[in-house]
């Protein structure tokens, strides 16, 4: 799947400003209590499950983020914040359940039946499960086609419906100006949809999950969908077990949304428990917003005054104090993320068209020191390849898990004595570069990613090269420089990459494969162009049992991980913060994001 | 009840002191008045001396860390940070006598060679800016009519800018890829040291103008023009030599400024790159963990309140010896 270049999902500068990119995605091993250092425990210090599961019925949650949602309409919201708000109030075909990244019938009834071929997926839906006010009548099979199909329009032009749904067949390619039927989308009757597609796909599935498939009522929504640009996500109508606060018009903008002040939920009395599998705890939940500064943020959730961080981590110091405490660290839980950070390294530009160069550079890297620069174990674990460990159980293990490294060094410092047997392997006498010509790295001008860079910088000096910085903001570094086919420089270390998709395709295809080089917005940083590489890619991309898709996308992020093409250095973690008048619940596919609608106020308080 | 003796020691007195110092004010030049009354300033006294012994550790930067005293700048030590990234503060075993930065980096030693980086900095920015200013100023005021027209009305716009915003937008179309006006101004010091002198010489070129156009129509100017003088030659030895006061009572005034307005531009980011240490810079860095590691900040803050002080003090200490008419 191209276009896998909205810039969202690329990782944000900085610990307090993190733009934390939409994760479709399920996170295997899920949630990790902080108190234990590897990610291999499902169970926090406290014993509590991240499920939400234990708190009494009733009561108000708050949660306290940064910055405002992105859309408030569920097709065009692609953002992690967003979707934390969208999973509560609409229901998609899919979802999941809190801690957990497996993929579960939601809306639909059962797991979708495929035809053999790979290319027809058959899916019933529940009955009984209702529009809240003011539309209120039974959701049915077209009110998802309406759905899907408003997301194909100019009207609401959605950030992932052409990445992941144009496989459809008929789905059109230039987005016409308001929602068209799509031919691949059919309904024989009230409860079941059938979608066509124009070749196998083993990640449909999983597309079928993200919040562009909840159901959207056509007759009330067409008013609003039919203008240039819909403003339907102002007077949206929910299917899930709490709506955003409206009036008797349906309108909830200046009611239960507020923009870059908070977004309110209360229940939605046409749902009904028996249809769902969200326990709902709280009676009414509010998004506060405009909490920038994240020690403010966090002293007010450990003081109960709000009950977990919705959109930005709590600060490197303040997360210190919170782990040397013993009774403050059971309130603090990590996540891994779909993705991570490496620094590519321009296989078009010289000297790192040299494979021995490249590898030099991996070697000479010291891994932990750059840690240190986020935060160090707090922000992640230390990446040896790409695969992380957020796809245990979806290609982590066949990618080597936790022991493949072909580039190891003791304590992840670095190895200067085999970088420069690899720089003399590439001509260079005594194993030091001539600094012809200089290596240029272009990178954030504030910390944390200024501080990387100088770390880098460092480290590239004992291999004699002698880097130029050039230091600019974050998000000019992707646009100018890095994103550029022809400004790119040899190095940017600032990069990294979430996958929107619980799949290897997802994090590997638009990063490494050759066919996905674009002369701007450009993704696949280091220009890797593998003939190798792409072929294996584009056969795993078809390949419809899971089990051997895993394996071969395995192989593949060996096979990059051996070119040296980057070098990954941390598997990041997300840090959920919740007050101690709270039961905790994420949504581990969606990065360790509250989730609101597992949550619970604990008996008592 | 007068005694003859008394009288006698009277007289005495009096020709005992006016003989010599008769003899003194006579041979009293101005610059000799000027440091009489310099030497009396006892602030302006110690803040020659702290300026003289910032220069001193700027320039002995390296031989401290010759001696061990302070580690290489941009050496980065991994012990220095906890695990998770925090800096440890000032000890002396290992000697980091101002605690350690974010990538384990010695603040001392980045705090004098930080200093080099500011002095050299506003020093010739300084030098710079005065030299445009004092050549503009005099073309303007002594010619007057179209030439100071158009120097005036250019210096008026350049003054009605932003400060801050004007030398941010320069900075940074300087500071990618090969700098600007063809390469002649590099990204890095080269733009900072361009950015404060294109906005500091219009200060100094409207005073040198109001100055000239006063001293042009001045008696001594007349008679060397009656005698032949060409234009150049009342410009350079007529007028400048009269201009030499207001130049050196405005340059060290500008000079306090233009530290500062380097150590704001590191600070935003556009100034001195990352690989160079500077005050603004570490003081930019700091910010986002000041309350934990309070070395970071207090430091370069410091050392860069204390230069400016002392440059400032300096300067009005050097104003009122010069003109001892001004009375603050």
């Amino acid at each position: 799947m191209n276009g896998l270049t909205d810039q969202r999902r690329r990782l944000g500068a900085g610990s307090s400003r993190l733009v934390w990119v939409l994760l479709f995605a399920a996170l295997a091993f899920a949630v990790v209590g902080c108190g234990n250092k590897s990610t291999s425990s499902h169970k926090t210090q406290s014993g509590i499950g991240l499920d939400g599961a234990g708190g009494k019925k009733g009561g108000t949650i708050t949660v306290l983020s940064a910055s405002d949602v992105d859309y408030i309409d569920p097709a065009l919201a692609y953002y992690q914040f967003s979707w934390e708000i969208i999973y509560p109030v609409d229901r998609p075909l899919y979802g999941y359940m809190a801690g957990s990244n497996k993929v579960i019938p939601d809306l639909a009834e059962s797991d979708p039946v495929i035809s053999k071929d790979g290319k027809t997926f058959t899916i019933h839906l529940r009955k009984g499960v209702r529009f809240a006010p003011p539309v209120n009548r039974e959701v049915t099979s077209a009110d998802v086609k309406y759905a899907i199909e408003r997301g194909f329009s100019a009207s609401v032009p959605s950030g992932y419906a052409s990445a992941y749904f144009s496989v459809i067949d008929g789905a059109p390619s230039t987005p016409p100006a308001t929602p068209q039927p799509i031919s691949g989308i059919q309904t024989p009757d009230k409860y079941t949809i059938v979608f066509k597609l124009t070749k196998p796909s083993g990640v449909f599935t999983g597309a079928l999950a993200m919040p562009l498939t909840a159901p959207v009522p056509e007759e009330y929504a067409k008013k609003y969908d039919d203008k240039k640009l819909s403003d339907y996500g102002s007077y949206q109508v929910a299917s899930g077990p709490y709506m955003i606060q409206n009036d008797a018009s349906g309108k909830v903008n200046g009611v239960g949304y507020v923009p870059s002040r908070k977004v309110v939920l209360v229940r939605n009395k046409n749902w009904d428990s028996k249809t769902d599998y969200r326990p709902a705890y709280a009676d009414k939940i509010v998004f506060s917003e405009g909490f920038q500064d994240p020690t403010v943020m966090t002293k007010k959730i450990l003081g109960s005054s709000g009950d977990v961080n919705g959109d930005s981590p709590p600060p490197a110091t303040e997360m210190r104090r919170i782990m040397s405490s013993s009774t403050l660290r059971k309130e603090l839980f990590f996540t891994p993320a779909s993705g991570g950070r490496y620094i590519p390294l321009n296989t078009q530009k010289a000297p790192f068209t040299n494979l021995h160069v490249r590898k030099a550079v991996a070697y000479v890297l010291d891994r932990e020191a750059m840690r240190k620069t986020r935060g160090g174990p707090i922000d992640g674990d230390i990446a040896t390849h790409f695969i992380d460990p957020s796809f245990t159980g979806k290609g982590f293990e066949d990618a080597g898990g936790f022991t493949y490294d072909p580039f190891a060094s003791k304590n992840h410092a670095g190895d200067v004595a085999k970088a420069k047997a690899e720089m003399k392997l590439a001509g260079y006498a005594n194993g030091m570069y001539d600094n012809k010509p200089q290596v240029v790295m272009v990178a954030d001008n504030t910390p944390p990613g200024s501080n990387t860079a100088k770390v880098v910088a460092a480290d590239l000096a004992k291999i004699g090269m002698n880097v130029k910085i050039v230091s600019v903001t974050h998000p000019t570094m992707y646009t100018v420089y890095c994103n550029v086919v022809a400004k790119e420089p040899q190095i940017c270390p600032n990069v990294g990459w979430l996958a929107d998709f619980q799949e290897p395709q997802a994090l590997l295809d638009a990063t490494f494969n050759g066919k996905n080089i674009l002369s701007v917005n450009n993704s696949n940083w280091p220009q890797l162009n593998d003939p190798k590489i792409n072929a294996a890619m584009d056969a795993a991309e078809k390949i419809m049992d899971a089990k051997a898709r895993y394996q071969a996308w395995g192989k593949i992020d060996k096979m990059i991980t051996e070119t040296a093409a980057a070098v990954p250095w941390i598997w990041e973690k997300q840090p959920s913060l919740f007050s101690p008048r709270v039961v905790p619940a994420v949504q581990a596919w969606n990065g360790g994001a509250p989730d609101v609608a597992f949550m619970s106020v604990k008996a008592g308080k | 009840m007068s005694t003859p003796d008394l009288i006698g020691r009277g007289d005495d007195l009096v020709e005992e002191i006016s003989a010599p110092d008769m003899e003194e004010i006579v041979g009293r030049g101005p610059w000799e008045l000027f440091w009489v009354r310099l030497r009396e300033d006892k602030v302006a006294l110690v803040s020659s001396g702290f300026i003289v012994f910032i220069v001193l550790m700027a320039i002995c930067a390296p031989l401290f860390v010759k001696i061990g005293l302070a580690h290489p700048p941009n050496a980065q030590y991994t012990n220095e940070t906890d695990i998770y990234g925090i800096p440890k503060g000032p000890s002396l075993h290992p000697f980091f006598l101002f605690g350690a930065d974010s990538v384990g980096e010695d603040v001392f030693s980045r705090v004098l060679y930080g200093a080099r980086v500011s002095l050299e900095v506003a020093l010739i920015s300084t030098f710079i800016a005065v030299f445009v200013g004092v050549i503009a100023g005099m073309i303007a005021g002594f010619y007057r009519g179209w030439v100071d027209t158009v120097i005036s009305r250019f210096i008026d716009v350049m003054l009605a800018f932003p400060v801050l915003l004007l030398a941010l937008g320069i900075a940074s179309a300087c500071s990618i890829g090969r700098g600007c006006i063809g390469g002649l101004i590099k990204p890095g010091a080269t733009t900072v040291i361009a950015v404060i002198a294109i906005i500091n010489w219009t200060y100094i070129g409207r005073i040198i103008r109001g100055q000239v156009l006063s001293l042009r129509e001045k008696e001594f100017v007349e008679a060397a023009r009656a005698s032949g003088a060409g234009d150049m030659a009342i410009i350079f030895r007529e007028i400048l030599p009269n201009l030499v006061a207001p130049i050196i009572v405005y340059t060290t005034l500008i000079i306090p400024t233009n530290i500062l307005l380097e150590a704001s531009l590191s600070y935003l980011g556009v100034g001195i790159p990352a690989t160079q240490a500077s005050w603004g810079q570490m003081i930019a860095d700091s910010t986002n963990i000041f309350d934990t590691a309070w070395w970071y900040f207090a430091f370069p803050g410091a050392a860069l309140l204390l230069t400016v002080l002392a440059f400032n003090l300096l300067g009005d200490g050097i104003r009122d010896a010069l003109d001892p008419r001004v009375v603050d």
